[in-house]
């Protein structure tokens, strides 16, 4: 790994260039002008600037998940000195050209990552019924599921489930976040039950990663419920092994 | 010093047993040969890989070492036309291959030895069963499982060789007796689990040879052995397993 704080353009280009096949990062005072699918102009600013090995590009500022402006791997990525470093960066379908113009850089490091492990991320909508499914006291205690997919005049039912107390529980689930639309969704699908068998006690309770503050408020008037599920990174069971081992 | 003359195809298809795995590497020069030893960045695969003079229309050759990238040498050699001679000439002062083929003149610069991972060590391993078998049955049983799940298992039972592979949904298994195979034997029963993604990079090379010898036990890495350039090459390829969890 290099790293050197405070280059001068002259010596940054050395390192950049000179390793192309490593992940660079440079922090520094610069300007971004992009043309593509639409035009940009970013003027200077102390930004995070990664060049990666196959050619991805992202630029981000001390705040926020988003990058300011990012180029896709397979994008050509060049170093120069134009009274200072410079990075441009050219895709051609469709065609984006992306000049990165640094007048100050604080500092830069480049190292070779090798990374080949294999992230397993359980987190589709059905990888977390199914994970209900399999245990749905990960709900609620003694929780029992009776059916999936139910249908009902309003569409279908996520879970059909039957509580330590006898009750119908509807539950649904939403790979990302609880939203108004959803609790309104879930109060069609309990007022099709009740009109269905009239003396019967249902409950309805919604499942997800998050909930808007709306939707929380909503789910309290109606009298129905919510449940934060998160993901889970699971590892293969079978593990891949390596040579080192033998 | 290094001056060769040798069959476009038989060259390439010789780098590629090669380059299917690792993006770079060190080939060391003889008066005999040329060789490489390699392992892909996770410790998962290997490749031993030995071409002899004879391969060769001619070649000379005075010991040392040079440093290749793959990904541009096989862009280059992929411009050369299946029966055209590939001519290679190292330029000691630039440290350059000069290659020529077709009318096509390349100079291909190259990487420093030091720079590319370390060579790994061949494990010795004694593994109770060999199968020697033509390498496009194993690609095709290759085939058949990739459309079925990740990883595939290779086994012997009862004097028969087989290829099992079993998704969330279906399975495929495909077995060859001894009768149908070039040889078989086994101490045992046996049975190691792979994964395709490896597989599937080792049979771009391995499925062109007529005859492959599969060194295979129990939760042990698997050995393929088999001959490049017209029987003046062998190329073994070693496969750690996937292995159940506790």
């Amino acid at each position: 790994m290099k790293y050197a704080v405070s280059p001068s353009p002259e010596q940054a280009l050395e390192m950049l260039a000179g390793n192309r096949k490593a992940m660079a990062t440079i922090v520094g005072c610069c300007r971004i002008e992009y043309s593509g699918r639409a035009k940009s102009f970013l003027d200077y600013g102390d930004r995070l600037v990664i060049v990666k090995p196959d050619g991805t590009v992202m630029v981000h500022g001390d705040t926020r998940r988003e990058p300011l402006n990012w180029q896709p791997p397979g994008t050509k990525v060049s170093f120069a000195l134009e009274d200072g470093l410079s990075i441009v960066a050219k895709r051609t379908s469709p065609p984006e050209h992306m000049h990165v113009h640094f007048r100050d850089i604080h500092a830069v490091s480049v190292f070779r990552l090798d990374d080949a492990a294999e992230i397993d991320l359980v987190g589709e909508e059905k990888d977390i019924k199914d994970r209900i499914e399999k245990d749905p006291s990960i709900i609620e205690p003694g929780l029992r599921v009776v059916r999936r997919e139910v249908a009902t005049e309003s569409g279908y039912i996520d879970m059909l489930c039957e509580d330590t107390a006898g009750r119908t529980v509807i539950v649904e689930v939403k790979r990302t976040s609880i939203s108004p639309s959803s609790v309104y969704q879930l109060e069609a699908y309990l007022l099709d039950m009740r009109k269905r068998n009239k003396d019967v006690d249902v409950r309805g309770i919604l499942c997800a990663p998050r909930i808007s503050n709306m939707a929380r408020v909503l789910i309290e008037e109606k009298g129905m419920e919510f449940r934060e599920i998160g993901y889970e990174f699971e590892l293969k069971e079978k593990k891949q092994s390596s040579l080192d081992c033998f | 010093m290094f001056k060769a003359v040798i069959n476009a195809e038989v060259f390439k298809d010789a780098i590629e047993a090669v380059s299917t795995l690792v993006d770079e590497a060190k080939f060391r020069l003889t008066k005999d040969g040329m060789s490489a030893r390699a392992v892909d960045p996770a410790n998962v695969a290997m490749v031993a890989f030995d071409v002899n003079a004879k391969a060769f229309d001619t070649f000379e050759a005075t010991e040392g070492e040079i440093g290749i990238d793959l990904v541009r040498f096989m862009d280059i050699l992929g411009m050369a036309s299946k029966d055209d001679k590939l001519q290679l000439n190292l330029n000691e002062e630039t440290r350059k291959l000069e290659i020529r083929t077709g009318g096509l003149a390349y100079t291909l610069s190259l990487l420093d030895p030091s720079s590319i991972r370390k060579e790994p060590k061949v494990p010795s391993l004694e593994l109770p069963a060999k199968i020697v078998l033509n390498g496009t049955e194993l690609r095709r049983a290759v085939k058949a499982a990739e459309k079925v799940s990740d990883h595939m298992a290779l086994g012997v039972q009862d004097k028969t060789f087989y290829v099992e592979a079993e998704g969330d949904l279906d399975k495929v298994r495909l077995e060859i007796p001894e009768s149908s195979l070039v040889s078989l034997k086994s101490t045992g029963n046996v049975r190691s689990l792979f994964s395709l993604d490896y597989l599937n990079d080792i049979v771009k090379s391995l499925g062109k040879a007529e005859q492959v010898s599969i060194d295979l036990g129990s939760d042990y890495p698997v050995k393929f052995t088999f001959g490049i350039a017209g029987g003046n090459g062998t190329v073994v390829y070693l496969l750690a397993p996937r292995i159940e969890s506790e």
